[in-house]
């Protein structure tokens, strides 16, 4: 697996380096370049509002997209959501443009923790879950970590960080039929722990 | 103690080295482990194992950087830890997360062809000896310490937001230079 010889790698970076990270603690930025992020924060923040919402009013509902199944921390899934799923798939809508996608945290389950920005979508394949290929790009899984000040229509996070909505349009090649599973992480409000999260979507074939 | 006092005990082989390094650097060991393991029983094994290791490495070894001569140990017996428990269906999700966020400074590459772990590692270490302090500290903290992103904003007195997109930047460079130096992964 490349990415944990990467890391193996990384753990054999010089040892001046590391003892440097020990140590080492972050310059604050002076009041004017403080200010200077705080304004293209709010501007960026802007953006992303005006574009969530030209997304969410412009779509119209062509193909009806069912969340049936929510899953628990392991790969395992039963067919119906219920009271004691860690995370619930609302999906919204599809149009020609894409698919939008929201989940929530169960707040009875999980109720310091809150998402993070990152997740992993697969697709059923001959009852394996494989993970989405960009098209275009077959090397690249279709992972995302979107950091909030980099928001894009692909995820928005909630402020209180409980619920997602992820948009993927046509690039990424998800308007085929079949099941998917979203791997999202819930984390706990120390940051101490993080616990993978699944859920499973399907988009049904047009009739 | 200093570290060359502790080395010292190690070289005349005195059991109160262990001692002395689980004073000096116990609770360095156990955030380096736990951040990998997420379980205080795990941990306390590694640390343990990382005693012993060191009184098998010291001498003849005599480490110029004594506490990431240490933290490396841990981190490396940890990961082989984190391996088998994840063997054995359990552990937690920390370094998942990480190996997640790493595939994203791996080149694309159809070619069977694969770099040399030297060459990889010259390369690394070239990076982020280019890297400005900041991004490089906080690479370092999450993917060699593996410190979670609000460990290391409370560490470097920063939002966790701007730990996000440094390392997001710094993955994306990564990748970038990776590229230029034609390392595959």
């Amino acid at each position: 697996m490349k990415q944990k010889r990467l890391m193996d790698l990384i753990g054999s970076i010089d040892d001046e380096l590391i003892e440097e990270a020990d140590k080492g603690s972050a310059k604050k930025p002076s009041v004017n370049k403080a200010l200077i992020i705080s304004l293209s924060s709010a501007a960026a923040c802007l953006i992303v509002l005006i574009s969530a919402l030209y997304y969410f009013r412009r779509s119209e509902p062509e193909k009806k997209i069912t969340a049936n199944t929510v899953t628990s921390t392991e790969t395992s899934y039963s067919s119906d959501p219920g009271p004691d799923d860690p995370i619930s798939v609302k999906t919204r809508d599809e149009s020609e443009a894409g698919i939008k996608v929201s989940l929530e945290i169960n707040e009875d389950i999980y109720k310091d923790y809150v998402f993070s920005s990152s997740y992993n979508i697969s697709k059923e394949e001959n009852g394996v879950f494989v993970s989405c290929k960009r098209v275009g790009n077959q090397d690249k899984t279709q992972y995302f970590t979107v950091a909030p000040e980099e928001k894009s229509s692909s995820v928005i996070l909630s402020d209180d960080e409980k619920s997602m909505v992820i948009f993927w349009d046509d690039e990424f090649g998800l308007l085929d039929p079949g099941k998917y599973k979203i791997t999202c992480y819930a984390v706990s409000s120390d940051g101490n722990e993080i616990i993978p999260v699944t859920a499973v979507f399907e988009i049904p074939e047009e009739s | 103690m200093e570290d060359k006092e502790i080395i010292d005990l190690y070289f005349e082989r005195s059991e109160s080295a262990i001692a002395e390094t689980d004073k000096k650097y116990g609770a360095y060991c156990n955030t380096i482990a736990y951040n990998i393991l997420q379980n205080s029983e795990d941990t306390e094994e590694c640390c343990n194992d990382t005693y012993l290791k060191l009184w098998n490495t010291i001498p003849p070894e005599r480490p110029s950087y004594f506490k990431a001569f240490i933290g490396r140990i841990t981190r490396n017996l940890a990961i082989n830890m984190y391996d088998r428990n994840k063997a054995q269906k359990r552990g937690g999700g920390s370094v998942e997360l990480c190996l997640d966020e790493l595939e994203e400074c791996i080149p694309d590459n159809s070619d069977p062809y694969v770099s040399e772990d030297s060459v990889i590692r010259d390369c690394l270490d070239s990076f982020l000896r280019k890297l400005p302090s900041e991004p490089r500290n906080i690479f370092i903290r999450r993917y060699w310490y593996m410190d979670s992103t609000s460990e290391i904003a409370k560490r470097f007195g920063v939002k966790e937001t701007k730990v996000r997109v440094s390392l997001k930047r710094t993955r994306d460079r990564l990748k970038v230079f990776f590229e230029k130096e034609g390392i595959f992964i």
